[in-house]
């Protein structure tokens, strides 16, 4: 069983500029597919408008399609949105979402027994979570004087307090120090590890190829691209780019790209499949002879597939 | 920051768009008719008899129209620079060197004419619910208080706004002064208030331009002021109110580009 | 303990502690006070026609009148402004959103601060017009305040449903100035602080749908003195019943639309 399954869904809204103007539909899904599996990290990109924020919505139960079905842990979000709710942990805004004038711990406890929870099982639960996300001094503080971080960490420790099977991110390490980003990526690893289903959506695509077991990109209300990091680049024939600077060299030479390097000066472009062990000693005798500035090896990245995956619909 | 047109231009266009294009300001027309009628019954309901004085019902309705108008100054202009700190626009607008004067005074521009329809409205409304005929005794004096009511009612909420950034709970203080003001400004006539009240009243800047706007309606003279210190008092409050407003908002800015808020 | 009891009662806690650490409520009080004072200021300053208001309300004493109704018009003014109010402030905080993500129906949250809300209206009445009936009928008239009291807290709850009931509405148009608009009307149409008879019979019908009319009634009726009529309680009976009934339909309708649009957060106005 999958841990989150979409099938065709779809959804309008109405927008209206003021109460007297005309309404628009804005059509926000457009038969949408995806599925995440438990004991993995599943990343969703998209520009913005994609439709990413109303997808992860509908998951989380905030918001019902107006076709289509999903289904979170097995469990139908518009059928059964309480049985959803007691396997998944959310975190859409992570600086919003508290009690001011609570302290970090007194507002943990309380979603706890949200969760049905008990107050003495929420108060251990989230005092193991404030300490392994570094909040324990803090734990007693009101949440109004916490940092944008602070927050953001307590936000996490929040969604965790019920020991969900599926957990809904928007952003995880938005916010976050790179200390803190790093502590975070850690912890969805070792979640991972425990066989949880994580979901984030994220516009750090480093973050996305570095976390991510499969990614989604969606546009205009549906995916256009699925798979790995390694699937969708060779997906879209994505290659390495070996960039060469040149000294008074020749104008051209074959099968290269001519440019303008960084400092100014004249560069080749090669275009590799190959990987650069191999590639490099073959060029460099290629090129004996020639007075070289740099070589710089560019590997294709996910921000080349988010481009390519954008401008067209592909399916994997 | 000085002054620019263009500052008064853009926030008051800005301000414009945002208010007409509200749903709320419409119903504020309704609440504001329902809230008069509502203080007129309750002023009135200790000698009902005065609801059968049309004068009086009047009288009374612009007494309630004084609490709406001020009222809204208050919240609308008094809130300006809270509401826009709490969305980043005060920030943005000084960074382009905007002046606060000229962003507080466009949206009272904008709330000043909102309340001379609200108004209007309201005591129309008001009136013709206690069977009396909407009258105005002196077309151009009306029309000057009413004027000069909404000027002095900017100039205090542009001190207030100035004030208020700096408390941690502006609600309260707005909440006191939306009475306060309108109380110590004739919104109890003169000849039936307690002496210590009087005494207030004599000495507020908004019971003059009201009293002129009240006299121009009703032709009722409650304050004891003869008409040449009428309109003196009532120019000169009105003056050194949008000077005081001033003033505020500059010493407000300067204090602002000091300790941030 | 029941799960739902005892996630109320922890809400309860969540409710009275943020209010407690805000240190709004003394400012709060203070406000009530002051305009407490303000309408007593008003009423003392007009000139009085006691027969004439007699005839019209059936009570003597016009200030005592206005009085006895006080409590009733700052509960249901605050139940309406506040309910609206909170949940604006629990949606831009994010809350709304954050609890409809887990099992716990909103209705508990909302429950916890209408009793909250309660708590402090008891002792808001205590306070403060306890005193100022007592100043002005003099002391034989305080053992009137406890039927009153139990009158007020009879009627709170149709007051509290119909509070909930237009801040949900507020809540799913997004417009706060929706119940600013219902507050105008309970102030002037529901003969708290002046008898429905100067307006027109037909106002006067529409008004009686309400609970205030009722509620107001029977606290005065108690201040006056000291019962509470039996057909009085009955007709409170049947408001708690037909408002809680109102209430909960409305409810499930706005909660349907607040999910279908994912509304859970209203503009700020």
């Amino acid at each position: 069983m999958k841990a989150i399954e979409a099938k065709g869904l779809t959804k309008t809204y109405e927008s209206r500029i003021g109460p007297f103007s005309q309404k628009r539909l804005i059509r926000a899904l457009d038969g949408l597919d995806m599925e995440a599996g438990y004991g993995s990290i599943t990343g969703l990109l998209g520009p913005n408008g994609a439709g990413k924020t109303t997808t992860v919505k509908i998951l989380a139960t905030l918001l019902t399609p107006d076709s289509g079905e999903a289904r979170v842990a097995g469990f139908d979000v518009l059928t059964e949105p309480d049985q959803v709710r007691r396997r998944m942990g959310v975190v859409l805004d992570a600086t919003r979402g508290f009690f001011l004038r609570l302290t970090g711990r007194e507002n943990l406890v309380y979603f706890g027994m949200l969760h049905d929870m008990s107050r003495e099982e929420a108060g251990r639960r989230a005092d193991r979570l404030l300490e392994q996300l570094g909040l324990r001094d803090a734990g007693g503080r009101q949440v109004e004087g916490y940092s944008t971080g602070m927050k953001a960490r307590l936000s996490i420790c929040r969604a965790l307090m019920h020991e969900p099977e599926v957990l809904i991110f928007d952003e995880p390490t938005a916010g976050l120090d790179p200390i803190s980003a790093k502590e975070v990526r850690d912890l969805l690893r070792g979640l991972r590890r425990e066989g949880v289903c994580i979901l984030l959506t994220t516009h750090n695509l480093w973050e996305a190829e570095a976390l991510c077991d499969r990614i989604v990109v969606i546009n205009r209300g549906r995916v256009v691209a699925a798979g790995s990091s390694e699937q969708l680049k060779a997906t879209y024939g994505l290659k390495r780019v070996v960039e060469v600077e040149v000294f008074d060299g020749p104008a051209r030479i074959e099968g290269a790209e001519v440019g303008v390097g960084e400092r100014g000066n004249r560069v080749f472009r090669f275009i590799t499949e190959q990987e650069p062990g191999e590639y490099i000693p073959i060029l460099m005798e290629r090129l004996r002879g020639l007075k070289i500035g740099y070589v710089k090896v560019r590997e294709p990245s996910l921000e080349d597939v988010f481009i390519r995956a954008v401008g067209e619909r592909s399916e994997l | 920051m000085k002054l620019r047109f263009n500052d008064l231009e853009a926030a008051f266009w800005a301000s414009w768009k945002v208010f007409v294009g509200d749903l709320a300001p419409r119903l504020w027309l309704l609440s504001n008719t329902f809230w008069s009628i509502g203080l007129v019954a309750m002023i009135t309901v200790h000698s009902p008899s005065l609801l059968t004085d049309r004068v009086m019902v009047q009288s009374v309705a612009w007494s309630a129209a004084l609490f709406m108008g001020t009222s809204s100054m208050l919240w609308l202009v008094g809130h300006a620079l809270v509401d826009a700190r709490e969305t980043g626009l005060m920030h943005v607008h000084m960074s382009s060197g905007g002046s606060l004067f000229g962003f507080v005074a466009g949206k009272a521009m904008v709330v000043g004419l909102y309340n001379i329809v609200s108004l209007t409205v309201v005591v129309v409304f008001t009136t013709l619910l206690f069977g009396a005929v909407p009258s105005i005794m002196n077309p151009p004096l009306w029309i000057l208080g009413f004027l000069l009511l909404q000027v002095v009612s900017a100039g205090i909420s542009g001190v207030f706004a100035t004030l208020l950034i700096w408390l941690k709970r502006p609600w309260v203080a707005t909440n006191f002064m939306q009475f306060l003001l309108p109380v110590s400004s004739g919104m109890i006539p003169y000849t039936i208030a307690p002496q210590p009240l009087k005494l207030v009243m004599l000495y507020s800047p908004v019971s003059y331009p009201f009293e002129l706007l009240r006299r121009g309606a009703t032709g009722l003279e409650l304050l004891p002021v003869d008409w040449g210190e009428l309109l003196l008092v009532s120019v000169v409050a009105t003056f050194a109110l949008v000077f005081a407003g001033a003033l505020a908002l500059r010493w407000g800015e300067k204090k602002i580009l000091a300790r941030g808020t | 303990m029941s799960s739902s009891l005892s996630k109320f009662l922890a809400a309860m806690e969540v409710e009275l502690k943020e209010v407690w650490r805000s240190g709004e409520l003394i400012f709060v009080f203070v406000l009530l006070y002051f305009l407490q004072g303000v309408f007593a200021l008003i009423g003392l300053s007009m000139p009085k026609e006691e027969d004439l208001f007699l005839r019209l309300s059936g009570y003597r004493d016009s200030v005592l009148y206005q009085l006895a109704g006080l409590p009733v018009l700052m509960v249901s003014l605050v139940f309406v402004g506040s309910m609206t109010e909170y949940l604006m402030l629990m949606g831009r905080r994010g809350l709304v959103e954050v609890i409809a993500t887990t099992p716990t129906d909103r209705r508990i949250q909302l429950a916890a601060h209408s009793t909250s809300l309660t708590v402090v209206t008891v002792v808001y009445y205590l306070s403060l017009t306890a005193p100022s009936i007592a100043l002005r009928s003099g002391l034989q008239r305080l053992g009137n305040l406890l039927p009153a009291l139990l009158a007020l807290a009879l009627g709170l709850l149709p007051l509290l449903f119909l509070g909930f009931t237009i801040a949900n509405i507020a809540l799913r148009f997004r417009a706060w100035a929706f119940s600013e608009l219902v507050n105008s009307l309970i102030f002037t149409f529901t003969g708290i602080l002046y008898p429905l008879v100067i307006f027109p019979p037909l106002v006067q019908a529409i008004s009686r749908l309400l609970p205030h009319p009722h509620v107001a009634e029977a606290v005065r009726a108690a201040v006056y003195y000291g019962l509470v009529a039996p057909a009085q309680s009955w007709v409170l009976m049947l408001m708690i019943l037909g408002y809680g009934v109102l209430a909960s339909i409305l409810y499930s309708s706005l909660e349907r639309g607040i999910r279908r649009r994912g509304a859970y957060e209203a503009p700020v106005q």
